[in-house]
């Protein structure tokens, strides 16, 4: 599926970021919700903020926790399996998803449990990026 | 290009709160996913997506 990028307003000017719909459900109640998340190849797993975690059903601490890094320093996380798929299409994977408190994001998709299923191919230049399921 | 400036700059707006989008259109807004799912609901909306809105900064995962 191409997608083109989306666009946000910074103090800075105008920035072009990778965003998809994504559908996270949880698989032990069935409970969905639809999210604009970040493609970030940079990413070491599937992370979706708490409020999410909650809204699927899902008490975060009851996962298995795992410490995550980035330029904030290290922040305790915990990882739960969930069904996802990309708004609109057929496909959908179980994957492993870290619950965490990320003060400027709703959900960001990373190299575990995305990467492994996804080709992705972005073409900033044109403002297109384009997502397939593996086979 | 204008119309995605135009959009973002609507977003913006809503910096720091939890949108549902449909298309470029902000349908429901509110500090909490669960306000603004539960507007959704009671609007009878299809095909939204929720987004929380980042701050006008520069981002560094």
């Amino acid at each position: 599926m191409k997608f083109r990028y989306d666009t946000r307003y910074t103090e800075h000017g105008f920035e072009m970021v990778p965003r998809i719909p994504v559908v996270f459900k949880n698989p032990r109640n069935g409970r969905e919700i639809p999210i604009f998340c970040l493609v970030d190849s940079g990413a070491s797993d599937i992370l979706i903020t708490t409020e999410i975690a909650l809204a699927l059903g899902i008490e975060a601490k009851q996962g298995k926790p795992r410490m995550y890094g980035g330029v904030g320093g290290e922040v305790k996380g915990y990882v739960h399996t969930l069904a996802m798929k990309v708004m609109n299409d057929k496909n959908e994977f179980t994957i492993e998803c870290g619950v965490l408190p990320l003060p400027a994001y709703d959900g960001l998709l990373g190299q575990r449990g995305f990467f492994d299923n996804y080709k992705v191919t972005f073409e900033k230049y044109k403002r297109t990026f384009e997502v397939i399921a593996r086979k | 290009m204008e119309r995605d400036k135009a959009y973002a700059k609507k977003v913006h707006k809503y910096a720091n709160q939890w949108v549902a989008l449909v298309g470029q259109s902000v349908v429901a807004a509110g500090d909490s996913l669960q306000k603004v799912q539960r507007e959704v609901e009671r609007k009878g909306i299809k095909n939204y997506v929720f987004h929380r809105v980042p701050p006008p900064i520069s981002l560094a995962p």
